[in-house]
């Protein structure tokens, strides 16, 4: 049999045998998606928490299944659960007042931020709204690109409530912004 | 701009962690032993799930994996009722939607599209540097294509219904063409119909409304060439049709005709062309009046060795080539698959209002899908305009050989 380079190995033959270079591939692409949800700080805390619990897990870990991306923002929004609060919280206070806490706590100046995009506060509103299991399907499609068999295996869920969630999601952020939905162009 | 693509932009601008913070989690993790070592991965068999009662009723017409691959655009005509939405965006929505911003990675670059040619050229040019996958001892090409599509009902007294069946197929294919491969379907699962009156009629037949199947077969260069399970009276598939009078790109779906076709885009053009006008020439002795034109063949039959699993990268990179020749491809734009992955998609109207896309990842450019919606109402089918036809997942790697279920047989 050939000798792969490790670029070609799968996230499967990482998990068996070199869980650090696990870490490297993926660490950043899940710190995104922490951070996006609940701000820096603790997106530090939970990307250390999310590796340290699939290391716990790695034996029980699918080899069938070569990409653990799924897997592991699966275990990350677990995490993410327990600061369900924090979350819809930042999401109002933005709501409220036209500025991102997440931004704020990167220390990024109110006046150099490039898109203060009109619409942001109107869609933080509608995603504190959200039922939290339609706030994560949506947000995993949105913002780490999961696939609804994906979305599915991250949250242990049947596809079909996968479909029905985002939705509804949809719906209800389409529902919840009047403004822009008026000016789509063709959709 | 929809929705999506404005939750995407949303703290898309959000800062990386720190390399401090990064290499403080790293040590963590060292402390719990992770340095790069061999650890013993042990297998824990998965929990079985529930299954149901299969209904097993004699299958005719097994189709290869090639062929189902391809069968996104196999001839329709204009046809179909019922709109069932599992999801996909608004059709036609014209214009180029530029990809979000996402995180660094070592994936290719996302290109904002103009149109049609461009992607093509890309899509050329990635899949020729594209590395075909290195199949190991005991290892196969694996495809799975996952399908909404109209189909027929060919048991009398339901025969000339139309219903929505949704299907998996996977293929697992072999380095070597001489060898066994191996295909399961999960088949028939009727959604939706395209009428009630359908629908009545359906369920009036033998079979009443079909039901979930799960079938294996062996294959080889291509083709299905024994039913494995279950095990019902074995026939062998009828061979394709090589070199008849009739021969069209649909019949040279074999690792050795996919094999023979020229590599040079002038040449492979001639050969698509000549292969479609000599089924123009077959349909048009039918003489039902409207039919497909060549250029719909052509495109038919470019996108069919396109979504085929046994089509290697370079005659890949040169039926782009020949795909940008054909008339009337149009950028689709952001277009989803059918299990909701995210692409870019390119597209063409047929003579019947049919409109036929190809979806891809926006980073790769590689195949992941394809849409078949009406744009025009079809008595045929008794559909409304923009009813979806037919609609793919397309997932593929690298896997060992998959498992029979018990009761399975082999040939001799």
């Amino acid at each position: 049999m050939p000798t792969q380079p490790d670029i070609d190995r799968t996230d499967a033959d990482l998990i068996g045998s070199d869980f650090a270079a696990l870490f490297d591939r993926h660490a950043i692409a899940v710190h995104r998606y922490l951070a996006r949800r609940i701000g820096a700080t603790t997106a530090d805390d939970l990307l250390a928490q999310t590796f340290l619990v699939a290391y716990e897990r790695r034996t029980g870990y699918d080899r069938t299944r070569p990409n653990a991306r799924p897997w592991l923002y699966g275990i990350a929004t677990n995490l993410l659960r327990r600061h369900n609060r924090e979350e819809i919280r930042q999401f109002r206070a933005w709501a409220r007042t036209g500025v991102d806490p997440v931004h704020e706590s990167h220390a990024a100046r109110i006046d150099e931020r490039v898109d203060a995009q009109a619409w942001s506060p109107q869609l933080a509103a509608a995603l504190a709204d959200l039922k939290p299991p339609d706030r994560e399907v949506l947000l995993l499609f949105a913002w780490c690109e999961l696939s609804y068999p994906e979305i599915a295996d991250a949250l242990h869920i049947p596809v079909g409530t996968v479909r029905s969630r985002l939705h509804r999601a949809r719906a209800a952020v389409r529902a919840a912004l009047p403004d822009f939905a008026a000016t789509l162009e063709g959709h | 701009m929809d929705e999506l693509d404005h939750l995407a932009m949303l703290r898309h601008d959000v800062a990386e962690p720190s390399t401090e913070t990064l290499a403080s989690i790293r040590t963590r993790l060292d402390a719990q032993a992770v340095r790069p070592a061999v650890l013993t991965m042990r297998t824990r068999p998965r929990r079985p799930r529930p299954t149901h009662p299969l209904r097993r009723r004699a299958v005719t017409g097994l189709v290869a994996a090639a062929a189902v691959a391809a069968g996104a655009f196999a001839l329709t005509g204009s046809t179909g009722s019922t709109t069932r939405d599992p999801g996909s965006p608004q059709a036609g929505a014209p214009g180029v939607r530029t990809a979000a911003p996402g995180p660094r990675s070592s994936a290719p670059a996302r290109v904002t599209f103009v149109n049609a040619s461009q992607l093509l050229d890309i899509a050329s040019d990635r899949a020729q540097q594209a590395p075909s996958p290195i199949l190991g001892a005991g290892q196969y090409g694996y495809v799975r294509a996952h399908r909404y599509s109209v189909t027929s009902i060919d048991d009398p007294p339901a025969r000339g219904a139309y219903q929505f069946t949704e299907y998996t197929v996977e293929t697992w294919t072999p380095a070597d063409p001489l060898e066994y491969g191996y295909l399961r379907l999960v088949d028939n699962i009727a959604v939706d119909f395209p009428t009630k009156a359908q629908r009545e009629y359906a369920a009036a037949g033998p079979g009443g409304i079909s039901k979930r199947q799960v079938e294996w077969d062996l294959t080889k260069d291509g083709k299905n060439v024994f039913q494995a399970y279950p095990p019902l009276t074995v026939q062998p598939d009828e061979p394709q049709c090589s070199g008849c009078a009739t021969a069209s790109v649909w019949d040279i779906q074999t690792a050795a005709g996919i094999a023979a076709l020229p590599r040079d885009p002038e040449k492979l053009r001639a050969t698509l062309y000549r292969y479609s006008e000599r089924l123009y020439a077959e349909l048009a002795g039918y003489g039902k009046g409207d039919q497909f034109t060549v250029n719909d063949l052509a495109y038919n039959g470019a996108t069919a060795l396109l979504t085929s699993d046994l089509t290697p990268p370079d005659l890949r990179a040169s039926l782009y080539q020949v795909a940008k020749t054909i008339p009337d491809i149009k950028l689709i734009g952001s277009l989803e698959n059918y299990d909701g992955t995210r692409g870019v998609a390119i597209g063409r109207v047929d003579s019947f209002h049919v409109e036929h896309d190809l979806i891809f990842d926006p980073a790769t450019l590689t195949y992941i899908g394809d849409r078949t919606i009406a744009r025009a109402p079809s008595r045929e089918y008794e559909v409304k305009a923009g009813t979806l036809l037919g609609y793919t997942a397309i997932t593929t790697g690298v896997r060992g050989k998959p498992t029979l279920p018990q009761g399975s047989t082999f040939p001799k």
